[in-house]
């Protein structure tokens, strides 16, 4: 069985962000990559993370780096703030994965191919958002939300998911009321991230019809499907895990491809 | 990927986009094996979640379910598209598409697999003559009632008052080996060409076997669309009927007339019990003879006793049960008593029972019985808003689906080696009472919230 109850119970063992990292943040938000970089040294456990994804293959350096400096330099203040926002997640991560067939560095591999994705993306669109910037680090959140809340019911789940074909989310809802992305946003409350963002990711995870203005959310929704289509997560069973209408048109699907081919 | 197999049909959901760099994790080896092994009647991919996909990706896909056609004999494509993936798939391999294009994962059905849709209306439009009429053929075929448009035209003011409009399709050889059907709860095979000793080969034995097992005892071979049958094929059938009489089943043979075979090997059949008609028609007016053989069913059935294996595996399926009723009716559920002894119930005659054969390691029937009124309330979670009592009586095959899943899941860890069949659903505690199964077993009532439900166990 799983009630709000068990999801209210969860979300309270969620452990909030450490000072070191809140104030990291807050000096890349006030544009000082220095003083940010002086401060999230302080957090061993953040510049092992920091050096982990920076020298996942995406982010093209030649040569291993390892200095906190000379990684907030080589990213700039746009990626670095995601990846700050990113090191949240890297809070909930489990150490072991079971209900998906995943694990912690694939779960880096994603959330580093999304940042550079995104990045581009929003430079393409001409969006310089840095709360939108780091929304990015948020999505990946519910896929460790779904696999800490199935994980006592896994066999009923993927039994579940095979006879019915039902999405994770609409399992979610009918057994707790809650949806994915309910759990996200309480999430990201807790961690008080910004309000746009919460209002972007609340957009984004709903499965609704997005009015043509919102740009952002469609180029987002077409890069999401873009990754889970990818072998890594096919493999693990997460491909369909978000449930998105496909309303896209043929000139989003065109500049969507050759922002990809830039990558 | 796994695929989803329901009603014989295999279909897989990919997402997002499909390139060469993944196309190969759609159709794995591994997935390849899986329906070899379970043999379905069709292998789909539904592309309603694809956003784009391009020449060496959907290439990909589409060797692969030729050779799946060819191992097993199915009926393959592509579902879920709209007109412009059509056109695009139709121009990428223009005069060699060697697999079928079906606009609606629902309209699969009315092409293969053993869901009963013969009530509904089907109106055809196509502007490819011979692709209209092979349509129009493989659908009378399988006994559905179909209107083809003679233009647009009429199509565009008719297609309104049909069920299913069948438009953008596209048929690639259909070559299934045998075809499955369901009617009065009589199984009815459906061959076609030339029956012989490749029949070993296409049938499916384990189907076969176990429907058997969750209770159907008359078995029909359709032969109409039989160009002739040879000694060897007459076998197969005699072997059946002989086989299967311990267990009260028959073997009805129709449309099998002097141009298709010889006199010597109808009578052979007949020798062998096999009851020959001139069409399936003809049977199903036979009413008196189909209720006869139903009955006759029942006598001969074996009287089945308890094994150790059964109340062994007890414990494991009452938990697992209560588990997974818990999980899916988010309602505390508790055993109130187990018994060994035959079926007894204090619920009405309307109940909606669903019966599912455990086989291979573990021999055993698992029946599940409910209320009727009570079923929306536990399988809520598996309902949609408004439904259908046909829809009603799915989600609790749905229910007792997941429920045996869970309990094999329980048999698998414990090293022994399992499966099982799709459930029966039974509507009347009358008609589950005949059944000779439900003489002897292990009764375990439970309480979910207020509601009862029974689980009857047994060999």
């Amino acid at each position: 069985m799983l009630s709000k109850d068990d999801i209210d119970k969860y979300l309270d063992t969620i452990p909030p962000v450490p000072n070191t990292i809140r104030l990291t943040l807050f000096h890349l938000n006030n544009n000082d990559l220095v003083q940010a970089a002086n401060i999230a040294k302080e957090d061993k456990v953040f510049v092992a993370y920091l050096s982990e994804i920076v020298n996942k293959p995406i982010f093209g350096f030649m040569n291993d780096v390892k200095n906190v400096n000379q990684i907030f330099g080589i990213l700039g203040l746009g990626k670095a703030r995601q990846i700050v926002a990113s090191y949240y997640i890297q809070l909930i991560t489990p150490r072991d994965w079971e209900v998906f067939d995943f694990s912690n560095n694939k779960f880096q591999e994603l959330q580093a191919n999304l940042i550079i994705e995104w990045n581009e993306v929003l430079k393409e669109l001409k969006i310089d958002n840095k709360n939108l910037q780091q929304s990015i680090a948020l999505i990946p959140a519910s896929l460790i939300v779904c696999e800490m809340m199935f994980r006592d019911i896994k066999e009923t789940i993927l039994l579940l998911r095979e006879s019915k074909h039902m999405s994770f989310d609409e399992i979610l809802y009918k057994m707790s009321g809650y949806r994915l992305f309910d759990i996200v946003l309480k999430i990201a409350k807790k961690w008080e991230f910004d309000d746009d963002i919460i209002t972007f990711i609340k957009y984004f995870l709903q499965n609704k019809v997005v009015k043509i203005e919102k740009k952002e959310i469609v180029f987002l929704r077409l890069l999401i499907n873009c990754e889970m289509s990818k072998p890594y997560i096919v493999n693990s069973g997460l491909n369909d895990f978000f449930d998105f209408p496909m309303n896209f048109t043929e000139e989003e699907i065109a500049l969507f491809l050759k922002i990809r081919n830039k990558i | 990927m796994k695929p989803i197999i329901k009603n014989k049909v295999a279909i897989f959901y990919p997402t997002g986009f499909l390139d060469g760099d993944n196309a190969s994790s759609i159709i794995t080896g591994a997935d390849e094996q899986e329906i070899i092994f379970k043999k379905p009647e069709a292998v789909f991919v539904s592309l309603k979640k694809i956003i784009f996909f391009n020449k060496k990706g959907i290439s990909y896909l589409a060797e692969r379910l030729s050779f799946l056609k060819d191992e097993c004999m199915a009926f393959v494509g592509f579902c879920d598209y709209d007109i412009k993936i059509y056109n695009s798939i139709l121009s990428t391999f223009v005069n060699n598409i060697t697999f079928s294009l079906i606009e609606k994962e629902e309209m699969l059905f009315l092409f293969c697999g053993s869901k009963k849709l013969e009530d509904k209306s089907i109106i055809i439009y196509s502007n490819d003559q011979s692709q209209k009429n092979q349509i129009a053929m493989t659908l009378i075929e399988r006994k559905l009632k179909v209107q083809i448009a003679k233009n647009e035209d009429e199509f565009e003011k008719d297609k309104k008052n049909f069920d299913f409009v069948v438009q953008n399709s596209y048929l690639g050889n259909i070559e299934k080996a045998v075809a499955v059907f369901i009617k009065n709860n009589i199984i009815i095979y459906s061959l076609k060409g030339f029956i012989d000793s490749n029949i070993f080969n296409t049938f499916d034995m384990k189907y076969h076997k176990n429907s058997i097992k969750v209770g159907f005892r008359i078995f029909c071979f359709d032969m109409s669309e039989v160009s002739s049958i040879n000694i060897h094929g007459a076998n197969f059938l005699s072997k059946l009927s002989i086989d299967g009489a311990e267990f009260g089943v028959s073997i009805v043979v129709c449309g099998l007339n002097s141009n298709k075979t010889t006199s010597r090997i109808t009578q052979d059949l007949e020798d062998a019990g096999i009851l020959m008609y001139d069409n399936l028609k003809s049977f199903f007016e036979d009413e008196e003879v189909v209720n006869q053989t139903n009955i006759e069913a029942q006598k001969m059935a074996k009287k089945t006793k308890m094994s150790k294996k059964i109340i062994s595996i007890l414990p494991d399926v009452i938990e697992s049960t209560i588990r997974t009723i818990e999980i899916l009716s988010n309602k505390k559920a508790s055993k109130e008593s187990v018994k060994i002894q035959n079926l007894k119930s204090n619920m009405g005659d309307e109940i909606v029972a669903a019966i599912v054969g455990f086989y291979d390691d573990v021999d055993a029937l698992f029946l599940l019985i409910m209320d009727k009124d009570d079923v929306q309330d536990v399988c809520k979670i598996l309902l949609p808003k408004e439904f259908s009592v046909e829809e009603l009586f799915d989600a609790f095959s749905e229910f007792a689906n997941v429920i045996s899943g869970k309990i094999l899941q329980k048999f698998k860890s414990k090293h022994m080696n399992a499966e099982v069949t799709m459930p029966r659903i039974f509507d009347k505690i009358s008609e589950v009472k005949k059944l000779e199964s439900t003489k002897h077993g292990v009764q375990t009532n439970f309480k979910i919230g207020n509601k009862e439900m029974i689980l009857f166990l047994t060999k």
